[in-house]
């Protein structure tokens, strides 16, 4: 592995007894993109502030390309920040906001104007140029703050939940125009949400995190494939535990407790070598497939249900329905494993 | 590590930003200590001494409580309080529930009229009065013997004070009364309907506890403010004495410092226990209204509007009608023997008011302090509610800004005289001054300018300051920029108030003006005590005329500043 462009090490952060980061350590290479994913409070915009060098860590180092700029001020980082809020200046307008920083920069007016329009074009907002935020849409707005915050040519961009602001149809596109803009531009993005769906489409690595500490990281297929605990398999996606006693994987302990996401469960109207038989309980109906809940006939009254994910069409077929007799199988190759014993109860996100 | 890193900062632009800002804090915290808490200091320590200085721990609380005079005049000051109090905000409740939920015609007006007695100064409802239901009064003597009947109220003792410190209070008590009525949630009184509630029923379900906070606040604020007024007793007070009065004897008269001060330390503890209350209350006031909450309604009622427009006249007739009669009063030659037209009680240099000079000095010191004040405050304000760093000095400040709320004016005026006027003060300098009037009328009025410069940055986004910094814009540019032209309306308001609170105030700057530095309202009480009541009418009107003047300036500059901003400012529409 080539030596990291950003390299965190050890960082860590206490407000008062509170810890807001156990030491945290974290690679990040050149031109890469990565999601800091975590629920609320987990540590995630406390390292991105710090990373920006808003917040001073309380231990630590940061060093960029070999430099070392743990307590470098923001200005000196060379790093553009988008806030959560946008803080997009309401008595400014959409060029004076941009222009802001770049005035401190020592450039002539005719710099800063090209830069404006240069960073406006490629948000694709030329028509707001003399417009003032309160006359932009959520999305406009969003777009101004990020040409405002790459218009300093930094060497990386820090974008704290960038998109949580707006709704669902312009959050999908503005995904991809972030993504578009981070590789145009060739720069390296740290991005904090707690969108896992944000993270799963948008980010080449994900760092998740979970009450200050970084839990796993790795490609989005990583993580979604392989989490390493029961935290991270909850978080993103959906899944059903399950105990290895009567799942019986060849690889784990009787006792361990296993994983399985619900669009992995093979589902059949007639028995095959390793199915078991079910019941069907509920199914809901979630557009492009059902989600239905089941229970083996084995555990009848028993246990939780089991979730499954089945494409709409196939649905149809099986004509699904309450109280349906169906065979499931568990392919062995789908099962995730954490090597951590059992504990709690089956639990499936939404 | 940590040192290095310091040392590493001070170099770069962030370590400027933050050495300046440290600066400006310890500035700021120095100055509040020597306007505030140091006279306050002073007072506390006098009122421990003797007339020699000497020190006699509680002798002067023993021997004010044990003097049956002194006793009276405490009764005397919580009667009229208690009862001024509670008469004015029963008053502005009726006023402010008919402005915020009725459909009345007229809002615009009565909303005017009512806050007319805040432009004069407390001694002029006292003037007003005399004219009216004086000896020599119109309505006393039935319109100078035209009407077959008169009507003679005692004035001049406990009815006079009162009638003058509930016009005075009803302005504060009726916007307090206002902001509270006026966020309702209609969801509950749809609900209350829903299950049967009856008008009564709504009222006293949904209205009052909705308002509770604001009616137990303004009866504090009420009798604060009656508790500890100076002009309107000695106006119309006669041999009625009470607590400010008092203070003034044993100063101005007897030079009984310590006494003095004793007094002072028993005026502080309403305006304490209102201070503890509002703090208390401060946290509860904005949790019942949700985002979810639906804005009242006001449904139709013909009845219930007339009767309330008729009331709403009454009141503003009242205030009219005292407001005109010293408007009069100032331009007749001899109420009420000669009522020709003249403008002699204009030329102040025959009479104690000693020519136009009091008048001029007080527009002085008011400009000052308007001017000084407002820059002075919302940069405190600025410091403790927008930096980052430094938490515990903000949190004193903080505290040290809001500590004025409790001082009445009495106590700041004499804690001033004790702390400036010693020769071992290197700031003794100022005493003498108009500097000192300027000081003493800032730190009498910081709290509330304090509290609106603050609600106002409250409502920019934290994260501005982050975003200039992140982008390497030091903090001061962006003050410059962003901050202030944002928070323009704000700054306005609390000029204004400055002003017009600095024209009309005596209790703080009684004691603090040298001999050829007199303000107008000082003049007013010096003219009025001795027989020239119809100059001092005049002055009076002077003040009125100048602090309506100067809020017309302030609403046509707002109007200025809300079509300039009205580009960016989307909240307005």
């Amino acid at each position: 592995m080539p030596d990291p462009y950003l390299a965190i090490r050890d960082i860590h952060k206490a407000f008062g007894t509170f810890t807001a980061l156990e030491p945290i350590r974290i690679d990040i290479q050149k031109n890469e993109f990565v999601c800091l994913l975590g629920p609320s409070g987990c540590g995630k915009t406390t390292l991105l502030r710090i990373i920006a060098g808003l917040e001073a860590p309380d231990g630590g180092s940061i060093t960029v390309a070999g430099r070392d700029i743990t307590s470098l001020p923001p200005a000196k980082r060379n790093a553009g920040m988008m806030f959560q809020s946008y803080a997009l200046f309401p008595n400014l307008t959409t060029a004076q906001n941009i222009a802001y920083g770049l005035k401190e920069k020592r450039m002539s007016r005719a710099q800063i104007s090209e830069k404006v329009h240069e960073v406006l074009a490629m948000v694709d907002l030329e028509h707001a140029v003399d417009k003032y935020p309160a006359q932009l849409s959520g999305g406009q707005q969003q777009r101004v703050a990020l040409a405002r915050a790459v218009a300093l040519s930094p060497d990386f961009l820090l974008l704290d939940e960038p998109l949580s602001a707006l709704d669902a149809k312009v959050r999908q596109k503005l995904r991809k125009e972030v993504r578009r803009l981070h590789d145009q531009l060739g720069m390296t993005t740290i991005m904090v949400t707690h969108d896992q769906e944000e993270a799963l489409t948008m980010a080449d690595k994900i760092v998740v995190m979970n009450n200050a500490k970084v839990i796993q990281t790795g490609s989005p297929e990583e993580v979604y494939e392989q989490p390493k605990t029961r935290f991270v398999a909850d978080f993103i996606g959906a899944v059903n535990f399950m105990d290895n006693g009567w799942l019986q994987h060849p690889e784990y302990d009787k006792d361990s407790e296993l994983g399985i996401r619900p669009e992995h469960i093979r589902i059949s109207d007639r028995p095959t070598a390793y199915s078991r038989e079910a019941v069907v309980t509920d199914s809901e109906f979630r557009g492009a497939f059902y989600r239905l809940s089941i229970r083996l006939a084995a555990h009848l009254g028993g246990e939780e249900p089991i979730y499954v994910d089945v494409p709409a069409s196939f649905a149809k077929r099986l004509h699904v329905h309450k109280n349906l007799k169906v065979y499931v199988e568990f392919p062995e190759n789908q099962i995730i494993g954490f090597g951590t014993p059992r504990s709690g109860k089956l639990s499936v996100p939404v | 590590m940590k040192t290095t890193q310091g040392a590493h900062l001070f170099t770069t632009g962030a370590g400027r930003d933050r050495f300046i800002q440290r600066t400006a804090i310890f500035v700021m915290i120095a100055g509040l200590l020597i306007a505030v808490l140091a006279p306050l200091m002073s007072l506390f320590s006098r009122a421990f001494t003797d007339r020699g200085g000497q020190y006699i721990g509680l002798g002067n609380f023993a021997k004010y409580f044990t003097t049956s005079a002194s006793m009276q005049s405490f009764q005397n000051t919580m009667f009229i309080s208690v009862a001024s109090s509670v008469i004015s905000v029963a008053l502005a409740l009726g006023f402010a529930f008919t402005l915020t939920r009725t459909a009345v015609r007229g809002k615009r007006f009565f909303k005017s009229v009512a806050l007319l007695p805040l432009f004069a100064p407390t001694m002029m409802h006292g003037i007003g009065l005399t004219y009216l239901f004086g000896h020599q009064g119109i309505i006393t003597t039935g319109f100078f013997g035209a009407l077959p009947w008169e009507w003679k109220i005692d004035l001049y003792g406990p009815v006079g004070i009162i009638l003058s410190e509930v016009i005075y209070t009803f302005p504060q008590a009726y916007l307090i009364l206002l902001v509270a009525l006026s966020f309702a949630d209609y969801n509950l009184y749809e609900a209350a309907e829903t299950m049967g509630a009856g008008k009564l029923r709504k009222f006293l379900t949904v209205t009052v506890p909705n308002i509770k906070y604001g009616l137990i606040s303004s009866l504090f604020v009420c009798f604060t403010l009656s508790f500890t007024d100076f002009g309107a007793p000695k106006v119309v007070g006669g041999q009625y004495n009470v607590l400010a009065t008092d203070i003034y004897k044993q100063v101005i008269g007897q030079q009984n410092m310590g006494m003095g001060a004793t007094v002072g330390i028993i005026l502080i503890i309403p305006a304490i226990l209102a201070f503890i209350v509002d703090r208390i209350l401060e946290g509860k006031m904005n949790s019942a209204i949700t985002a979810k909450s639906a804005p009242y309604r006001t449904g139709r009622n013909r009845l219930r509007d007339t009767l309330l427009f008729t009331y709403c006249l009454i009141i503003s007739g009242a205030i009219l009608v005292l407001t005109a009669t010293v408007f009069a009063a100032a331009f007749i030659k001899t109420w009420p023997y000669n009522l020709t037209f003249t403008l002699d009680h204009f030329d102040f240099s025959k009479v104690a008011g000693e020519g136009m000079k009091p008048f001029w000095t007080s527009l002085k010191v008011a400009a000052w302090t308007a001017v000084i004040g407002t820059a002075g405050t919302f940069m405190g304000a600025y410091l403790i509610e927008k930096t980052r760093h430094f938490r515990l000095l903000r949190q004193a400040g903080y505290f040290l800004s809001i500590l004025p709320l409790a001082l009445p004016g009495m106590v700041i005026g004499l804690g001033y005289i004790f702390f400036f006027n010693n020769r071992d003060n290197p700031l003794h300098a100022i005493y003498g001054t108009i500097w000192i009037l300027v000081l003493a009328n800032m730190a009498h009025f910081y709290s509330v300018s304090f509290i609106t410069a603050t609600t106002a940055l409250k409502k920019l986004d934290r994260e501005f300051e982050m975003a200039s910094e992140s982008m390497g814009v030091p903090f001061y540019k962006t003050f410059a920029r962003i901050t202030v032209p944002i928070c323009l309306p704000a700054i306005l308001e609390m000029t204004m108030y400055y002003f017009i609170n600095s024209m009309v105030t005596v209790s703080a700057v009684m004691f603090l003006y040298a001999a050829d530095l007199k303000l107008a309202s000082v003049s007013i009480v010096n003219m009025d005590d001795a027989g020239d009541v119809a100059p001092a009418a005049a002055m009076s009107m002077l003040i009125v005329i100048t602090n309506i003047g100067v809020r017309m300036i302030y609403e046509l500059a707002t109007r200025g500043v809300r079509k300039k901003s009205a580009a960016w400012q989307n909240r307005e529409g």
